[in-house]
């Protein structure tokens, strides 16, 4: 399954579990976005080193909030797209087998 | 989108200036805020603006860099010409705190390519928000504070109280920490500056060969004797001969983008609050002209004003168990039976 990580060169401070600023120094006319509740939450998991997949995101709202797997697995694919339009994630090579 | 606070601002305004630096290939030194904090020379809180320290030769590519990332100065009609001021405050429409770019350090005495290379030299490295930017070390960001205290002592309570804390920290401080600061104090031409703090911290003023005249106008900075009509006769009667309507035009009568930038006025303020800000701004110059001339205004609200911040300097020093030293303007307390 796809994995996914942060992209190079993103700055970010984690205020709470649920509140998160995140930079894009390539972008740096951009304003900082700001990520709240389950897109903080997302963004804390793919600050692992070898990336995540969209199940372990899955895996990772379903445990803090009170939602459905197939409500998460949307909201992860949300955000996810709209990370990796502001260029603030990327899709992770594939590990070596 | 959801709007962020000025600490986060602040934080992250760390990992921008990582970046512009990098982009403008400068050498620059964050400092106050933060720095003071990493060092354990003051107390955590939350600075409204984020200051650099650029070195000379690089100020121009700096300033081309913030600005292509969106940053504006304050008050742009200002520094185009050659003024007093030190430093420039940038703003941009989307991050709630300011950038503050210093060309120079007040109180540094000696040339201020040879200052900001002595710092260089000790530069240390701080990270924030997952970035990486040069500051200056122990010594130097102790003599900055202390230099920006006794700058605006007494007039800011705040000051007072870090120039306390400074001075009661010191007492931990090794023979080896003192003579650094004592050894940086002569390089940079402060010592002479701060004749009326090193004794307290601690640290031995040796004669560092400052300018005179530059040490006569610090000296006058600090006594509170540079008084606005001062400053703006300074600004008229330097720069371009040839630019001295428009100076004259920005100095009593500024446009109404430099007063609502420079007092926050929202943005599209109406023309009676305009008028009445530039009014207050005129007369609080006029009022400023007999001190220039070193005819001092004592009225009764002012000696009470001096009366209380004495009254509330000597808390703060009882407070932080020290004498209370010679910078705190302590009432003199009659011994005599």
């Amino acid at each position: 399954m796809q994995r996914w990580q942060v992209s190079e060169r993103v700055a970010h401070i984690v205020v709470s579990p649920k509140r998160v600023l995140v930079f894009n120094r390539n972008r740096v006319d951009d304003s900082p976005l700001v990520l709240q509740g389950s897109a903080a939450t997302i963004w804390q998991s793919l600050l692992s080193e070898d990336g995540r997949s969209e199940g372990d995101l899955v895996d990772g709202l379903v445990a803090n909030y009170d939602v459905t797997r197939e409500a998460a697995a949307g909201d992860v694919r949300g955000v996810l797209a709209e990370l990796e339009a502001f260029d603030l994630v990327s899709r992770a090579p594939e590990p070596p087998s | 989108m959801a709007t962020f606070s000025q600490a986060e601002a602040f934080a992250l305004a760390h990992a921008l200036i990582a970046e512009v630096t990098a982009r403008a290939d400068a050498r620059v030194l964050v400092i106050k805020g933060d720095t003071l904090v990493h060092h354990g020379l003051r107390h955590p809180r939350t600075p409204s603006d984020v200051d650099v320290l650029v070195h000379p030769d690089d100020l121009p590519r700096f300033e081309k860099a913030l600005a292509a990332a969106g940053w504006t100065p304050r008050i742009s009609a200002f520094v185009t010409l050659p003024s007093t001021h030190h430093s420039v405050t940038y703003l941009h429409g989307s991050w709630p705190c300011d950038i503050d770019v210093h060309a120079y350090f007040p109180g540094f005495l000696h040339d201020p390519t040879t200052v900001f290379e002595s710092l260089w030299r000790r530069r240390v490295s701080m990270r924030r928000a997952a970035a990486t930017v040069s500051i200056p070390d122990f010594s130097s960001s102790a003599l900055m504070l202390a230099l920006h205290c006794l700058r605006s002592t007494p007039e800011t309570p705040r000051h007072v109280e870090e120039l306390l804390i400074l001075t009661a920290r010191s007492a931990s401080w090794s023979t080896e920490v003192a003579d650094d600061i004592a050894r940086l104090a002569v390089e940079t031409g402060c010592a002479s500056a701060l004749a009326a703090v090193l004794p307290a911290l601690g640290v031995a003023v040796v004669p560092d060969g400052a300018d005179a005249l530059a040490l006569r106008e610090w000296n006058r900075r600090v006594a509170g004797r540079a008084p606005r009509a001062r400053i703006w006769l300074s600004y008229l009667l330097r720069g371009d001969p040839r630019l001295l309507p428009r100076r004259v035009g920005e100095v009593f009568w500024p446009s109404d983008d430099a007063v609502a930038s420079t007092f926050y006025l929202d943005s599209r303020p109406e023309h009676s609050k305009l008028d009445q800000v530039r009014l207050d701004r005129l007369a609080r110059a006029l009022a400023s002209v007999p001190s220039m001339f070193g005819l001092r205004r004592r009225s009764v609200l002012a000696e009470a004003r001096r009366r209380r911040l004495r009254e509330s300097h000597m808390r703060r020093a009882r407070q932080y168990g020290r004498a209370a030293p010679a910078w705190c303007d302590a009432p003199r307390v009659d011994t005599a039976s």
